[in-house]
Parts: C-alpha cells; sequence; structure tokens
C-alpha cells in the first residue's frame, strides 16, 4: 500500500490557502515556500497516521504557524541569504492603497513572529481568541494580550497606517 | 469586514502559487538525511548570530535609564537618536500621558558612544488623543555629518538647531505651538551640513538657520532635501514629481520618486532606487537598481542593478552619502531573538547598508538598535 495514498489529493487541494498563510506569516516567497515544504514534509512522514485521526488540516496548520514560531526556524531564517531580494509583491491600485500596503507589508515584519502569527489567524483566517490559542498552544488570555501587543506595535512602527487600522475595533481583541 | 482584514486578503493573494505534493514526497523519503542537514545548519546558525551580537556596532541600548542631560557643548558627533517610551509597554488608549518622563525623552548616541538625552527636544506627546494616536512625539533630526541635530523646543515654541561642538542653538522665526505639533505634526529636512531647515507641515519653507532667512516653497510643492549653502533645494509635489526650487519657482525634472536621497558634494547630484514594475495594479517587482541624477539638467547619469545583495535586505530607505560613489540606506531591524525568553524585550532599530552607485554593489554598514515595545528611531540623513 502507498503510504501516501490520498497526501498528493490533500495537498493539492489545499495548498494554495496554506501558502498564503505561510506567505503572510514569513513575508517573502521563498520563505513560505520553504516553510511549507517543511511542515508537508512532516505531514508526509505521519500521513496515514493523520489519516486515522480524520483532520490533517488541523494539524497541518497548527504546524505550520508553530513552526514559523520556533526557535530552529527562526535562526535558520537568520542565515539565508539570498542573490535577489525577496520578492515581495506590493499591491498598488491608487496611489495610497499602494503605499498603505506597502507599509503594512514592512510593519508586518517588524512584528515578532508570534504576533504576526495572532494577527494572521485572528484577522485574516478570522478565527476565535480560542481558536488561535488551541492553534498556537498558549492560553486564551496570551492570545488577547499578544493581540494588543500586536496592534499596539502596528500603530507605533507605521503612523501611517492610522486610517487602516482605525476600524480595527481595540474591543474585538477581547471577543 | 475591515479594511484591515481587506489589506491582509490582498497581501495574501500575492503569495506565488506552488506545487509542493512530489517535493513534500520526495522529501519525507529523505528524511533522515534532511534532519541530519537541519541540526547542522541550525549549529552553524546559532554561532553565527552570536558573533553578530558580539560584532554589532552600536549595540543595543537599555531601556528605561535616565542618561544624562546633554551637555552644553563638546559632543561628539550622533550616530543617531530614538526615544523608547522608557522601555514599557504603551497602550494609546490607557497610558500616553503617563510617559512625560525624563526616560521617555529623545535620547541622543554619539558615536563614541555616549548616551544623553535632551529634555528640551519634545518626544511623546503625553496628551495626544486616542483619535490621533498615530501622531506619537515631536520629531528629531540629525544632520548628515553628525554635528547638528533639528528638533521642537517647547519652551520657545519653535523649531531649533543645535550645533553639538559648540553649543550653539539657532530658532526659527515661526512659532508652533505645542497644541499645533499635537494636532497636526511636522516634518523636518535639515541640509547635509544642518544650516538649512526645511519645514513641512500646512506649507512648506526652507530656514538658514544662521541668518533666520526664511524661503517660502510654492503651493503645491514641499522641500525634500536642501544642498549644503542652502542650493540647490528639491521639492515634489502630492504626486512624488520632483522639481528644483530656484528664484522663487519650481522647475519639474520629470521624474518621480517617493524617497531620494540627500544631494551629494557637489551640489547637483542625488540618488534614488529604481526598477519596481506594476501589473494590474499589483507592483510585480521590488526596487533592484541605484540611479543618479543631476538635479540642475534633470538628466540620468548612471543606473546600476543590485548585486552582492545582504542577506534580510529587504525595504530600504535612501539617505545621505557614504563617500563620493556610495550613499546611505536603511532597513528596519527584524529581531526575533526575545520570542519565547520570559521578561525579554525587543530590540527594535535599523540596519544601514552603502550602495555604490558605479556598481550596485551594497554591504553593511552597521545595526543601531534600541530595546523596547515601541519608539522612534533616527539616523543622521535620513
Amino acid at each position: 500500500m502507498d503510504p501516501y495514498e490520498g497526501f498528493r489529493e490533500f495537498v493539492r487541494g489545499r495548498q494554495h490557502a496554506l501558502m498564503r498563510t505561510a506567505y503572510l506569516l514569513t513575508g517573502d516567497a521563498q520563505q513560505a515556500e520553504d516553510l511549507l515544504q517543511t511542515v508537508l514534509m512532516r505531514t508526509a512522514r505521519h500521513w496515514r497516521k493523520l489519516m486515522k485521526d480524520g483532520n490533517p488540516e488541523a494539524y497541518v496548520r497548527r504546524a505550520l504557524v508553530n513552526e514559523h514560531i520556533s526557535w530552529r526556524r527562526r535562526r535558520r531564517a537568520k542565515e539565508t541569504l539570498t542573490a535577489q531580494p525577496p520578492e515581495i509583491v506590493h499591491g498598488a491600485g491608487p496611489e495610497d492603497v499602494s503605499l498603505h500596503r506597502m507599509a503594512l507589508q514592512r510593519a508586518l515584519l517588524r512584528l515578532t513572529p508570534r504576533q504576526r502569527a495572532v494577527l494572521v489567524l485572528r484577522y485574516y483566517e478570522d478565527r476565535s481568541v480560542d481558536e488561535t490559542a488551541d492553534l498556537l498552544g498558549c492560553s486564551p488570555g496570551t492570545v488577547k494580550s499578544q493581540t494588543s501587543h500586536a496592534l499596539g506595535r502596528l500603530r507605533a512602527l507605521a503612523p501611517e497606517l492610522a486610517e487602516l487600522l482605525h476600524d480595527v475595533d481595540p474591543e474585538e481583541v477581547y471577543r | 469586514m475591515t479594511r484591515f482584514r481587506d489589506e491582509l486578503q490582498l497581501i495574501a493573494a500575492q503569495a506565488p502559487e506552488v506545487d509542493l505534493a512530489e517535493r513534500a514526497v520526495r522529501g519525507a523519503r529523505r528524511w533522515k538525511a534532511a534532519t541530519f542537514g537541519s541540526a547542522l545548519a541550525s549549529l552553524v546558525a546559532t554561532a553565527l548570530a552570536a558573533t553578530v551580537l558580539i560584532t554589532t556596532p552600536g549595540g543595543a541600548t537599555m531601556s528605561g535609564e535616565i542618561a544624562n542631560v546633554l551637555p552644553a557643548s563638546g559632543v561628539d558627533p550622533a550616530a543617531y537618536a530614538y526615544y523608547d517610551f522608557c522601555g514599557r509597554e504603551w497602550d494609546y488608549r490607557k497610558n500616553t500621558k503617563t510617559f512625560g518622563k525624563e526616560c521617555a525623552q529623545w535620547r541622543l548616541v554619539t558615536r563614541t558612544g555616549g548616551s544623553f538625552r535632551m529634555p528640551e527636544a519634545l518626544s511623546v506627546y503625553t496628551e495626544q488623543t486616542p483619535d490621533n494616536y498615530m501622531n506619537t512625539g515631536g520629531p528629531l533630526e540629525i544632520s548628515s555629518d553628525g554635528k547638528r541635530v533639528a528638533y521642537y523646543s517647547e519652551k520657545d515654541q519653535k523649531f531649533a538647531v543645535r550645533d553639538l561642538a559648540d553649543g550653539r542653538i539657532w530658532l526659527t522665526p515661526q512659532t508652533v505651538t505645542r497644541e499645533t505639533m499635537v494636532k497636526n505634526g511636522m516634518v523636518l529636512v535639515l541640509s547635509p551640513d544642518g544650516r538649512f531647515l526645511g519645514l513641512l507641515g500646512a506649507t512648506s519653507s526652507v530656514v538658514d538657520m544662521e541668518t533666520g532667512q526664511v524661503t517660502e516653497i510654492p503651493e503645491g510643492w514641499r522641500v525634500r532635501r536642501i544642498g549644503n549653502g542652502g542650493s540647490p533645494v528639491v521639492v515634489s509635489d502630492d504626486e512624488d514629481r520632483l522639481g528644483l526650487f530656484d528664484d522663487g519657482k519650481v522647475t519639474p525634472l520629470n521624474k518621480t520618486s517617493e524617497d531620494i536621497s540627500e544631494l551629494s558634494a557637489d551640489g547637483r547630484t542625488l540618488a534614488y532606487l529604481d526598477g519596481e514594475e506594476i501589473k494590474d495594479h499589483i507592483v510585480t517587482r521590488p526596487v533592484d537598481t541605484v540611479v543618479t541624477l543631476d538635479v540642475t539638467t534633470g538628466k540620468i547619469l548612471s543606473k546600476a542593478k543590485f548585486t552582492d545583495i545582504p542577506g534580510g535586505f529587504r525595504f530600504p530607505r535612501i539617505g545621505g552619502w557614504h563617500s563620493p560613489t556610495e550613499v546611505m540606506l536603511s532597513d528596519a531591524l527584524r529581531d526575533k531573538s526575545w520570542e519565547g525568553k520570559k521578561g525579554a524585550v525587543p530590540t527594535l532599530g535599523e540596519v544601514t547598508y552603502a550602495i555604490d552607485v558605479n556598481t550596485g554593489r551594497i554591504r553593511k554598514l552597521a545595526e543601531h538598535t534600541y530595546k523596547a515595545w515601541a519608539g522612534d528611531l533616527s539616523l543622521p540623513g535620513f
């Protein structure tokens, strides 16, 4: 029996969504691909067991976030040398929209991996505090405080995002 | 759905499409070898990171400490300046008013390692309202030779330029109230020698700080760079179109750039970064070229693609000239080492680089850092 039966179909069905999350977490296409590939390789190793458990995607998402945050991963990321600048793709359109998006990308990169992960899970994947806490392996209280810290740092690091962040309800972090 | 969520969705949509299924399976089959390789890489990376920490110039300064007041004279040129909210966590809704303290003042770090607070330079706006929380503090600019500093003097309600060596202080003729600063903010531009100060608010002007002469910039334009001796003055409009201001009028340069270098020692050359490509409203390629421009003729003098790009180099700003052929770039420091350590505080700051305008070669110069959750940092010439 092929130990990877169903794995390829799973990856092809979910990899674009996973890649988008990885891209937001890392801010860099090459690192996002590296991160996702690392996690999928580990998923493949445990595929038969994960299939039996019935929810391989939950495992992949948890692994994606935690691998991104982990110490070893961070150290390896510091070592990455590139011949070309990372292919950060900036949004454009109306001038201010383009500038806002570039500023947000810059500011996100200046957050810590955990702060970035909290914002991605809460505001990109629209997860509740409890779901986010479960994925990060921490308490809901920690998610709330990390969300506050992350939004606060975005505001401090990128004053030009005032209008963009204005309609992020600060109380929403306590939902 | 908030605009913040919308923007995250749009950024995520820029992720390239990949097909990782086969690569993941192949990787899983080679897992043992891959694990060994990763462990080896991890050991090497840790050792290199430790080396970087030891050799980093201007290493992280501890926050919350109260530094000595800047001496009246005899101060060495500045390497950078920052304020750090006393190293405490800042919540714009709750505790802004608590930062009217000595430890929250602008702190100047000299090239020789001295660290001094500047009580006369307004830093955190303690009365700032949550509705205007992005305007967090008074500006401070350092001339590219590090010898003069421009700031908002609260006691005078004017902008000031101070010579660090001889202690002379010049004030602008114009008065701006603290209330106006808190409400609207103000951007400052210094000439490389620190004699001329550009003001960008509701209107824009250039002040010769040594004579007090004020030159108003025509409506619709704002000062971007000022040469030594007060000329030339490079301006831009709301769409970042560059122009040369001289004798009361602006001559368009037919170039657009949102970030330009200081004028070089010849008084006519400036550099900017180019190469960005946009398709269907999406920037598909970031800047990859440094261009020099003769502002007196509007002619391009040189173009060079980036080479020898250091790791971690991503979103550069462009500043002053490091040598006749190299211009300074700066990028935000991305510190991850504190994460997961109980009681640890992040290291914020900027990394500076020099790029050769003829070859495009980039080399790292220094890291300027401070320990804090939030703050602001000013580098000479940026």
